[in-house]
């Protein structure tokens, strides 16, 4: 018995304490120090926040050579897909573009009532945002987090919070800031919580992600009418993102109705992130 | 000049575990395939394991920490979750080569089974606690069997390279 526990605290040893013939450092000493790591991480002052700036930036340039051969990879097979499918896709983009040209006259009708309204209605407050152009240079979806990182930062005025949008459609919100580049939490992560509003009906809830591509739609009024191929647009109701970016369309009807995103995470290179100078012009 | 280009054919051979970890670590590809997605950076679970049980001189502790941070940066982790996953990886295949004699593809898996479960159990508790974030607990199971489906095979290659190269070297 005493042998056996001999061996175990000398294989123990020469784990975790001996340098081996080509390490530098010893096991123990590394696990150390990571766990000295992550709490240091956990720490929120200046001369830190600069030095972990610093260091991810360039960590993040050096992460985006690497991916390069990745996206090539995925570029030549997105462009190999394309081909074989341009002639189905070409039909069906043919019976989408009427629907779209009917609804845009539709929109073009409202858009003008909506504004003589509202000057009936002496509200003439109008918020404008400013859109910062940024390349998407990683895409990182880890199973912890789904994310991507943009080329601008701290120096291009990017604050922590503010939304991101492609093509008119809401992307995620900026969740970290490092001076030369920023990470984007994508609406499908688990961490994603956005007020919207469904149209028409109206319906305020919450656009919460699920980590697998469909985010749910949470506190819906109950007993709501909600139809699929409904409308999801910001609602503005955090005081951060501006209402009535389009986020996605109503996918199915269950007690948690799921969300076809309209910005596809995988199709991202450029996207615009806008900043929250807030510039209101009203007559009271 | 021949010689010369031999040896460093066989350091760059040597080099090739550490290559591949800090490819895996600053690339992080997401494959999905029909709802189930595989993260790279599992597999960097597997290279440590493997090569700090087999040969731990290709694979420095150092390089292994550092691959971790690199990856931390990239998947947007608290800095040093990564390194104390893959530490404690390399920890259980470092105790694993000391206590073993024979060695066996079904002994192997077992204790990497062990090695993965320490490493998913730190990496949920870091981030619960540290980050206080929700996990997506069913991504990650996927990965975890996958995970642990993938070792035996990746095993029996990289065996059949040593094998190969043993062979070439006469």
């Amino acid at each position: 018995m005493e042998t056996s526990r001999d061996d175990l605290v000398i294989a123990i040893r020469s784990a975790f304490l001996k340098k081996g013939a080509q390490q530098k450092f010893s096991l123990f000493a590394l696990l150390i120090i990571s766990i000295l790591l992550i709490f240091i991480e956990t720490l929120d002052t200046k001369p830190l926040n600069i030095m972990r700036s610093i260091f991810k930036d360039g960590i993040i340039k050096i992460a985006s050579v690497a991916q390069f051969p990745n996206k090539i990879f995925f570029k030549t097979n997105q462009i190999i897909d394309q081909h074989f499918s341009v002639y189905k896709e070409n039909k069906h983009l043919k019976i989408e573009l009427n629907k779209f040209k009917k609804i845009d006259l539709d929109n073009s009708f409202l858009q003008a009532e909506n504004n003589r309204l509202r000057i009936i209605l002496g509200d003439q407050s109008e918020q404008k945002f400013q859109a910062i152009l940024s390349k998407v240079i990683l895409d990182t979806e880890s199973p912890y987090l789904k994310s991507i990182i943009i080329n601008k930062g701290l120096n291009h005025k990017i604050r922590k919070g503010m939304p991101v949008i492609f093509n008119s459609n809401l992307v995620g919100l900026v969740v970290d800031v490092n001076f030369l580049s920023s990470r984007v939490l994508l609406l499908k992560d688990l961490n994603s919580k956005i007020p919207v509003i469904i149209q028409p009906e109206g319906y305020l809830a919450i656009l919460s992600g699920k980590g697998d591509g469909k985010p749910i739609l949470e506190f819906l009024p109950e007993n709501n009418n909600l139809q699929l191929g409904n409308i999801i647009y910001t609602s503005g109701k955090d005081g951060i993102i501006p209402p009535g970016i389009a986020v996605g369309e109503v996918n199915s009807l269950e007690a948690n109705p799921t969300v076809n995103l309209f910005s596809k995470s995988d199709q991202l290179s450029f996207v615009n992130v806008l900043t929250t100078e807030v510039a209101v012009t009203s007559d009271f | 000049m021949t010689k010369l280009f031999d040896r460093l054919l066989i350091k760059i051979k040597d080099l090739i575990p550490l290559l591949i970890l800090f490819y895996l670590s600053l690339s992080e590809i997401n494959l999905e395939y029909n709802k189930l997605n595989f993260s790279s950076t599992n597999l960097a679970y597997i290279i440590i394991y493997y090569w700090v049980l087999k040969n731990p001189s290709k694979l420095a502790y150092g390089y292994i920490f550092f691959a971790g941070v690199l990856s931390d940066v990239v998947a947007g982790l608290p800095m040093g979750t990564s390194a104390l996953i893959y530490l404690s990886i390399a920890s259980v295949a470092a105790y694993v080569r000391n206590v073993t004699v024979t060695v066996s593809l079904f002994s192997d898996c077992m204790t990497f089974l062990l090695a993965m479960i320490i490493a998913f159990s730190i990496s949920f508790l870091v981030l619960i606690i540290f980050k206080e974030t929700e996990i997506f607990y069913q991504n990650i199971f996927y990965n975890f069997i996958i995970t642990i489906i993938l070792f035996p095979f990746l095993w029996i290659i990289f065996e059949l390279s040593k094998y190969l190269t043993a062979q070439k070297n006469g």
